[in-house]
């Protein structure tokens, strides 16, 4: 723990979530600081990318307190509002699509919160969910002059800054469905950095990648971290929590177990379904 | 004094307006009532033509002709389309319900026509167990439905009847006498038979409260009786019969040429050539080109029309609160599942009845526009469907709103999925355009019928103006083609 308790960049406090009736998340209460690397293990199903998705609100908690980004969401802020969750019940089954959490919360500060929170925080997913129609630069030059409001060759000139800094410049007019699945996630990186954001969060980046584009991978982090960002990294592969993080929680059924440092989690974990879990992998 | 030139100019206005007399009848190849001259076929020619231009003198009024499907001739008059229909009506008691007749302006009664080999029919007695053939609405089908004994067959036009018997498909038709004299009379395989059956008078139907209009035409009518014009208009035609000679009490011998009954015979008889065909068929371009613009100008604003109306619609229902998002539900469905016809009629002669008053253009986009708008928001869902759900997720990740992220992300992506069934929805409303004709527009496949009744050309004028369509929708098909190939090859850049 090098940084201070004071510099925190995002907290939850007795978070919950609850999708038809299942708590996938409870009693979620954890601190990240500033420019810290946080690494999420756990089984299948632990709940650990809800919580990735409650933090920028494509989930919306049910209960407890997330401050992220200097903005504080109570779930007592959504109460009376159907939310339009993906996983959730309630959403309409027959239109399975499009979905948006916010869909159907009229309250317009909560909207703009939920909004300003977004940019702040880049979100990386699992299946990157690049623009297929849109060029690699476009890709990353929409969110700039949509949500930035830079103009067409201000936005394209920070596109290639972005696309200099994850080595994706030459490839900038490329279609971004026609490049190979270690480009795409540069590419999706540059995208989830171009609103400037305080915080990264990452779902399973390294799941779809060959070894050597792993440690590619690890490079990216590593500059974003000298940079101070704050990064969250939702992940399967232990190797990677154990290099890359300043801590590693472990979440078992909808809770985080234990957080500590790499070294107590891997050779010395204290909780004994943590104990369990490292156990049984570090032996296979 | 300028409300004085005011004044002065409504006044000029309204007596030059109230001079015209606007009359209706569906042009529909139906001689000798009113038809396209076979010989230059933008000319209108029957002895109802000419009944009204003498009509028209005698009330000192400018007759203008207004076309409409023949069917709709009475709810016309009370959309206020026109002031009279003169086009065969039948004086009936139903019909005195809903309109007022003028005095009959012809009397005559039903025809027995049947195959030349077929054996004489004397009577209706002599029809029973026959299938005999009559027209829609018409007093002769009235008469065989009250015979239990004859089974009835009823067709949309005297050709089609004429036409099943000559192949056999029935064994008699029964027509109004200037039906069978005109389409039967000259023909060899056809011969009149059997004694005239019941009465049908033909008279002017006008809206019930027309009491002036009515007064008016009634003693035009008397004064063409007695001056002899009436006689002179029907002797031409050849129409002249002993219950005219009984109404008019008006026994002379006929001296008058029956000249307009002859031309039209002359040009039925005649053979024509290739040669003279296709002169023929070049003379039609002018209507043909007309009735194509129409069909155009009809498919594509309708189609401008449902194609941002089902986006409306779509959105509604993806992302309106839940009442709205189930009225687009259900407007979709209500929409499909209802015929465009009645949806046409509705539009057309219903909604003025509320004080909504379209034209027949207005309407017929309205009226396909919606009903396409319901397709093509399905076609959307589908659209809207096949993109990945992360797409708007990532969307609105990067802090773009729920409007952003469908304008630029998910509508970009759907368009390209929608566009070949979209494409698809468009040729088959170029095609559904020709319903339109029910509410009085002549497109194309209206002229169809008024040129094939004409010249008896099912097979020519039926090739000339499917070829016209086929020519109408493939520029569309390019433009859409292009539009794809444009949009996968700015997916394809490098």
């Amino acid at each position: 723990m090098i940084n201070s308790k004071n510099n925190i960049a995002l907290r939850t406090e007795k978070l919950r979530k609850n999708f038809g009736g299942d708590d996938i998340l409870k009693n979620i209460d954890f601190e990240v600081y500033h420019g810290e690397i946080i690494s999420i293990i756990g089984r299948s199903g632990c709940g650990k990318t809800t919580l990735l998705r409650c933090l920028n609100f494509l989930n919306i908690l049910n209960e407890g307190k997330i401050t992220i980004a200097g903005m504080e969401i109570d779930g007592k802020d959504f109460n009376g509002y159907k939310i339009g969750d993906s996983n959730s019940a309630k959403y309409s089954k027959s239109d399975n699509y499009l979905k948006d959490s916010m869909q159907f919360v009229s309250n317009e500060d909560l909207q703009n919160k939920v909004h300003n929170i977004r940019q702040k925080v880049g979100f990386l997913f699992q299946s990157l969910n690049l623009f297929p129609h849109l060029t690699v630069a476009e890709n990353i030059m929409l969110p700039l002059t949509k949500v930035l409001n830079y103009s067409k060759d201000e936005a394209r000139t920070r596109a290639e800054e972005l696309l200099t800094k994850v080595g994706m410049k030459k490839h900038a007019d490329r279609n971004s469905s026609r490049i190979s699945g270690g480009q795409a996630q540069r590419v999706a990186i540059a995208r989830a950095l171009s609103t400037n954001p305080e915080i990264m969060l990452y779902d399973e980046p390294t799941s779809a990648l060959d070894p050597e584009l792993v440690l590619e991978f690890i490079d990216i982090i590593k500059e974003l971290q000298s940079d101070d960002m704050t990064q969250i990294i939702v992940t399967h592969s232990l190797g990677l929590a154990r290099q890359i993080s300043g801590r590693v929680a472990f979440m078992d059924l909808g809770e985080i177990v234990e957080i500590d440092v790499p070294e107590v989690i891997f050779n010395n974990p204290q909780n004994t379904k943590t104990k369990d879990y490292i156990g049984k992998l570090l032996l296979a | 004094m300028k409300i004085l030139i005011y004044i002065l100019l409504i006044v000029a206005f309204n007596s030059l307006s109230a001079k015209n007399i606007r009359w209706a009848a569906d042009a529909e190849g139906n001689a000798p009532y009113i038809f396209q001259d076979p010989n230059t076929p933008n000319h209108l020619l029957g002895f109802e033509v000419d009944f009204m231009d003498e009509l028209s003198n005698e009330l000192k009024l400018n007759p203008i002709f207004v076309q409409n499907q023949w069917d709709g001739l009475i709810p016309g008059l009370y959309r206020g389309d026109y002031d009279i229909a003169v086009n065969g009506l039948e004086i009936t008691e139903d019909r005195k319900l809903s309109v007022s007749f003028s005095i009959p302006y012809y009397i005559t009664s039903e025809q027995i026509v049947t195959l030349s080999s077929n054996p004489d029919y004397k009577s209706l007695l002599d029809l029973r167990g026959k299938k005999v053939g009559a027209l829609k609405n018409s007093l002769a089908e009235r008469i065989l439905l009250s015979e239990p004994e004859i089974n009835t067959y009823t067709y949309e036009g005297e050709v089609n009847a004429f036409e099943d018997l000559k192949n056999k498909r029935i064994e008699a038709v029964l027509v109004d006498a200037p039906i069978a004299l005109y389409y039967a009379s000259w023909n060899p395989d056809m011969k009149l038979t059997g004694e005239p059956v019941g009465k049908v008078l033909y008279g002017v139907a006008l809206r019930l409260n027309d009491i002036n209009l009515l007064n008016d035409i009634n003693n035009a009518i008397y004064r063409m009786i007695s001056n002899g014009k009436l006689r002179e208009i029907m002797d031409r035609w050849n129409l002249w019969n002993p219950q005219m000679a009984e109404y008019c009490n008006d026994f002379r011998k006929t001296e008058q040429q029956p000249d307009k009954f002859n031309y039209y015979i002359q040009s039925q008889i005649r053979d024509i050539g290739l040669e003279e065909r296709l002169v023929r068929y070049l003379t039609f371009m002018p209507m043909i080109a007309r009735a194509a613009l129409m069909t155009v100008q009809i498919s594509v604003f309708s189609m401008i029309l449902a194609i941002f109306l089902g986006l409306i619609v779509i959105i509604i229902r993806l992302y309106a609160p839940a009442p709205l998002s189930i009225l687009a539900k259900i407007y979709v469905e209500f929409i499909r599942g209802t015929p465009l016809l009645i949806q046409l009629f509705f539009i057309f002669y219903a909604l003025p009845s509320i004080g909504i008053m379209l034209s027949p253009f207005l309407a017929a986009v309205l009226g396909l526009g919606l009903n396409y708008a319901a397709y093509e928001a399905e076609n959307y869902r589908a659209g809207f469907n096949s993109v990945p759900r992360g797409q708007m997720e990532a969307a609105l990740a990067l802090g773009m709103n729920r409007k952003q992220s469908l304008r630029f992300v998910i509508l970009p992506q759907a368009f390209r999925i929608v566009l070949p069934p979209v494409t698809n929805d468009f040729i088959s409303l170029l095609k559904d355009s020709s319903l339109v004709s029910v509410i009085t527009l002549v497109e194309l496949t209206k002229l169809y019928n008024q040129l094939s009744a004409t010249y008896f050309d099912y097979i020519g004028t039926g090739i000339l103006i499917s070829m016209v369509y086929l020519i109408l929708g493939l520029p569309f098909v390019r433009i859409s083609r292009y539009l794809e190939k444009k949009l996968l090859s700015a997916k394809d850049k490098n």
